[in-house]
């Protein structure tokens, strides 16, 4: 009966591990902490109506932000441990966690990192900029958009579920290879956790991906033809191309792998036939794009960034777009350098091989675009574009690196070693990282009406960059050395630990870095009197810039028509017109995107703990929810012409005098010393209150 | 006015009934060519393949409409870059996962895939595969009985197995049921009139059954 | 003034409904693509049967042509119905999608029957890869043939409710869109798995 209720859920499940005692006490003190503070400030009908059932793509790019960062330290959490282990476990020392354990952390590391920090970093971007920069006044689907969130929100759940029922993530990597995360050899949860929460997430992605190309090719604003598009926004359609293309495969692939753990099949078990390549193969052939889909929107930010702080059009537009669309198809042609070691022979090596040399070349035509755009300008050397000098120096770097690995004999001896994993961080750190943080200093501003704090920022940027090498040069030496990656013990005949000792402080010069990206936005806020900017802060050459800080929820009062590329930079030098106000056909909110998650979320929590009535129910509960959204014919409203001239007259009221120049920006900024002082004044005068 | 708009409406129509015809007869021919055996193995499945590929085609633009959709052709470049990607997801398969299996079989299929290419020397070391084949016998299945039922044939001879029975056999090296395999060969699947060639490379006195029906069994002797 | 107006109107409708159908035509695209990973498993393992059944000693011909015919009329039905939408005829469309439903529901009928004799005769999807590969492709396709049944329910009840309007115009032709392509991807099907069997 208590099986036919709960499958496979007991006692057990409940924490009883330090980690996972820890864990969920943290997390239970948090929520706790948010819904006291919430009911406290009498907000729950606000935050329900104004941002959780939000189809606003601002509204949602925002949340995508925040779920992303507290999903940043999670990560970085993970790392620190990492780290830490990797220091102390030489020789006689074992360190201070399991074999099993230390697996199941740098299985959650890349797992968190890849899919709910970077994916959510592109995706707040994309959701708050593009409609921004073609004109647009929201996404082809508003609802997509929120379900699409939201299956995003539920997948972090379950990334994160095992701390309270369950007691292990996957140990397997994190990708899951088979057969190890067969039942045969992964017999516990773990694995459905992490199946589950890439399965939901990623049909997030996909039907985001779809929404976003459907709005660049239908949505752009008259005279925006594709040549005129930002490159911001062309980044962002290669990726998304890319990402429909691929994340198909990932999911069929994950059923299948659901297959061989729920109903016994042999897809990818040792015996009956089952060919465990073959999962291998299928994953990489979603893995490697999806590194380019993280990559592309970053090239994109670049472009923007280098092109405002030179002020000049940028080198060569057709060339800029065709390194991207370059990068896009060929990532699609070389999975297989993931796995030269598996034995597929000289020739399939040597194809896939030069495929991946090739894929410098375009990835070579964005640089020298971005080199030449930079020569004989002046250049505005604020945040943004700092993030973009880190990427050029780290990025090429670890690209030749890249071509090191891409030959197959250099790779028989450096595949699964440190030299890899240095590899790849240094191009999701210097590459994707370094673009997110480059495009959120860019384009705060249009965000919140704040510019940050330049003189922390900038601080923040240097520990970034001496942190990340400190922590990332010892790598590639020990990879060279011989050094296996996720090792959670060595001999200490090896002579590595003083190398791994490096990279610890590395790892801590990096803690550094974020903790003062924090304090960057807390000055900020402290200081918003001062530094509150107009729309146009960077003097910038494209549509975004041409609306008020924090858009209104359509955008734009009035659709612009585009001439040129850099659409803003013409529209600044002719003459204003006159505007006309019309009504505007407006999308409500809907929690129908919150409910189908929850479904989705219980669909897969069933199907992981074999409790099948509650993954019937929640199926049909899915079901039910989209029918009814199908029936709702509601889904609109109008606003009036003259709402939107009094909502347009109070912003411009606002933020018309806020023009400053951007020489300047740095004189008013609070440094480190201030900040303290500010922080402990505060904290004195909040004791003296209290007494 | 309304005339033409009611022909209008008959041509639709008109087109989806001539499409679905066409269909059913891209469906019944490459069928009846299956049934029939007619032709068979790999010209047999390139035909039946360009038959699917061709109501593939007819489906696309007369159901779907491709190619119909107001300018510019989004539907279309969508369509032809996922036929591109799904030829290389399925072929790029086959093709690694076959070069995998050749290279990383266990050590008497890679003695049975060098015999397939005639490797005989690897590494310095023999591959034991037959550079010069010899002579071939011939064995016959008939009504549960192998003639002759024991093959006396020299190494790198040649042995045929034919089924004349009605009913498809299995034939399995080695005892039932714990069958061993011969040279890399398994299990040979032979369906009524089909038969199959393997190579005596390897020298022994070995036996063969079906494993659908072991009654029904022979030996062969392979000497140097 | 509201000429205009209305103007606009249809407009923003006309431009809604090309972004949902290509939405949904994007949609479409990503559905193949997991069909395609499911093919090429099928590809790779279809001869991985571990001592069990080949296709040729499980599958009858006959029947799946009876399928395959029986799925090709309800894509003309489909067809039809979308014609009859389009020419704002509720009762000729109701009549097509109805007739579409019953050769729909036939054809899933017959396969849950070909699906359960298989399991009866010990052959199921932890037997052997071929049988997990050509369960999971064929299933897949079953359950979208399924999706696509509740769809024209769920279709048949708002017409009833609402009348045919443009908004429901719009749904038809994005459910037709999808029936098409299920009998797509049954073509290879036919051809990859059933007849491939017998070659």
């Amino acid at each position: 009966m208590k099986e036919l209720l709960l499958g496979k859920l007991d006692k057990n499940a409940l924490p009883h591990e330090w980690f996972t005692i820890g864990g969920s006490v943290t997390f239970i003190l948090m929520f706790l902490a948010v819904v006291a503070f919430i009911t406290y400030k009498k907000r729950w009908r606000w935050l329900w109506d104004e941002w959780l059932t939000s189809v606003d793509p601002k509204k949602i790019g925002i949340m995508y932000f925040i779920v992303g960062g507290f999903m940043l330290l999670r990560g970085a959490l993970d790392a620190v441990m990492i780290w830490l282990q990797q220091s102390l476990s030489a020789g006689s020392s074992h360190g201070y966690l399991s074999a099993d354990h230390f697996q199941q952390i740098f299985t959650a590391h890349g797992n968190i990192m890849v899919f709910f920090v970077a994916m959510a970093f592109i995706f707040g971007l994309i959701n708050y900029i593009v409609p921004l920069q073609i004109g647009a006044r929201d996404l082809a689907s508003p609802f997509l958009n929120t379900l699409g969130f939201w299956l995003f929100v539920a997948g972090v759940v379950m990334v994160n579920m095992f701390f309270f029922l369950g007691g292990e993530y996957a140990a397997t990597g994190w990708l899951a290879v088979a057969p190890l995360s067969g039942t045969q050899f992964s017999p516990g949860v773990g694995v459905d956790y992490w199946l589950w929460s890439l399965q939901i997430s990623g049909i997030g992605t996909t039907l985001g991906a779809i929404n976003f190309i459907v709005t660049i090719l239908k949505m752009r604003a008259p005279g925006m033809s594709l040549k005129k598009m930002p490159l911001f926004t062309w980044g962002s359609l290669c990726s998304m191309v890319m990402a429909v293309t691929v994340f198909p495969l990932l999911t069929a692939t994950l059923f299948l792998l659901f297959l061989d753990r729920h109903f016994g099949s042999h897809f990818f078990t040792t015996d009956l036939g089952g060919n465990a390549m073959m999962y291998t193969n299928l994953v990489w052939m979603w893995g490697h794009p999806e590194v380019y889909i993280l990559m592309l929107p970053a090239f994109g930010v670049y472009s923007e960034i280098v092109s405002t702080f030179t002020r000049k059009k940028i080198a060569s537009y057709a060339s800029n777009v065709i390194g991207m669309i370059g990068v896009s198809a060929f990532a699609l042609l070389v999975w297989l350098h993931h796995f030269f070691t598996m034995g597929s022979g000289a020739d399939i090596n040597a194809f896939f091989g030069l495929m991946t040399m090739v894929i410098a070349v375009p990835t070579t035509m964005l640089f020298i675009n971005w080199l030449v755009t930079m020569y004989r300008s002046k250049i505005l050397f604020k945040t943004p574009m700092l993030w973009f000098l880190g990427f050029v120096g780290t990025f090429s770097f670890g690209g030749m690196t890249g071509v090191i690995l891409a030959m197959p004999p250099a790779d028989f001896q450096l595949h699964n070693s440190l030299f890899l994993v240095a590899h790849f961080h240094t191009m999701t750190i210097g590459g994707v990282l370094f673009g997110a943080l480059a495009g959120i200093s860019y384009w705060f501003p249009k965000m919140t009406g704040l510019r940050l704090n330049e003189r922390i920022g900038r601080y923040a940027y240097w520990c970034w960059v001496s942190g990340f090498a400190l922590a990332f040069v010892p790598l590639y030496i020990l990879g060279l050395m011989g050094a296996t990656r996720r090792l959670d013990h060595y001999e200490s005949s090896t002579g590595w630990q003083p190398f791994f000792i490096v990279a610890l402080l590395g790892g801590i010069l990096i803690m550094v870095a974020i903790v003062l990206q924090v304090v960057q936005v807390i000055a900020t806020i402290i200081q918003r009197k001062q530094l509150a900017v107009s729309g146009d802060p960077w003097n910038g050459r494209t549509l975004e810039w041409s609306t008020a800080p924090v858009p209104p929820a359509y955008n734009f009062a009035v659709i612009p028509e585009v001439t040129g590329s850099d659409a803003y930079w013409d529209i600044k030098q002719q003459a204003s017109k006159k505007v006309v106000y019309e009504d505007i056909l407006m999308p409500r909110n809907t929690a129908s995107g919150i409910y189908i998650s929850a479904f989705a979320f219980l669909t897969g929590f069933a199907f992981v703990w074999h409790i099948n009535w509650l993954a019937i129910v929640s199926i049909i509960g899915i079901i039910a929810v989209i029918v009814s959204r199908n029936f709702d014919e509601n889904t609109e409203y109008v606003l009036s012409a003259k709402e939107v001239e009094k909502i347009e007259t109070e912003r411009n009221k606002e933020f018309a005098s806020k023009q400053h120049d951007i020489k300047k920006y740095e004189d008013a900024d609070m440094g480190l010393i201030e900040f303290i002082r500010v922080v402990l004044n505060w904290a004195l005068k909040t004791v003296r209150l209290k007494k | 006015m309304r005339k033409s708009d009611t022909t209008k409406k008959q041509n639709d129509v008109f087109k989806y009934v001539i499409g679905f015809l066409v269909c059913i007869i891209l469906t019944i021919i490459p069928y009846s060519l299956v049934m029939n055996e007619s032709l068979t193995g790999g010209k047999l499945l390139y035909v039946v393949l360009v038959f699917a590929f061709l109501q593939l085609f007819i489906q696309m633009f007369v159901f779907l409409h491709l190619g119909r959709e107001k300018k510019p052709l989004y539907n279309t470049v969508f369509f032809a870059s996922t036929f591109f990607i799904i030829l290389i997801v399925v072929v790029g398969s086959i093709f690694i996962i076959d070069h995998l299996h050749y290279n990383m079989s266990p050590e008497d299929t890679t003695h049975y895939l060098a015999q397939r290419e005639n490797i005989s020397q690897v590494e310095g070391q023999e591959t034991g595969a037959c550079s010069e084949l010899r002579q071939n016998h011939s064995v016959v299945i008939k009504d549960g009985e192998v003639s002759p039922i024991i093959t006396d044939a020299n190494l790198c001879d040649t042995l045929t197995i034919t089924n004349n029975d009605d009913e498809t056999r299995e034939i399995a090296f080695g005892s039932h049921p714990s069958h061993d395999s011969y040279a890399g060969e398994e299990e040979i699947s032979l369906r009524s009139g089909k038969s199959e060639t393997i190579t005596l490379s390897v020298e022994g006195t070995y036996s063969f059954h079906d494993h659908l029906d072991p009654d029904t069994y022979g030996y062969f002797i392979v000497s140097e | 003034m509201s000429e205009i107006k209305i103007a606009h109107h249809l407009q923003h409708e006309r431009a809604a409904a090309d972004r949902t159908l290509f939405g949904l035509w994007m949609y479409i695209m990503t559905d193949l693509l997991m069909f395609a990973v499911l093919f090429a498993v099928y590809a790779v393992l279809q001869n991985s049967t571990a001592g069990g059944p080949h296709g040729h000693d499980i599958f009858s011909l006959n029947f799946v042509m009876i399928e395959t015919l029986l799925l090709l009329t309800s894509s003309l039905t489909c067809g039809l119905a979308s014609l009859s939408a389009k020419n704002k005829d509720k009762k000729q469309l109701f009549i097509w999608l109805v007739a579409t439903f019953l050769l729909g529901a036939m054809f899933l009928s017959l396969e849950v029957w070909e699906f359960s004799k298989l399991v009866n005769e010990g052959h199921t999807v932890s037997t052997s890869a071929f049988l997990s590969s050509y369960f999971a492709l064929v299933g897949n396709h079953g359950l979208h043939i399924l999706a696509g049944l509740i769809w024209i329910i769920v279709s048949s009840i708002f017409i009833r409710k609402r009348g045919l309007t443009h908004h429901m115009q719009r749904k038809i032709n994005a459910f037709s869109m999808f029936w098409h392509f299920l009998d797509i991807v049954w073509i290879f099907i036919f051809t990859l798995v059933y007849l491939r069997a017998f070659i």
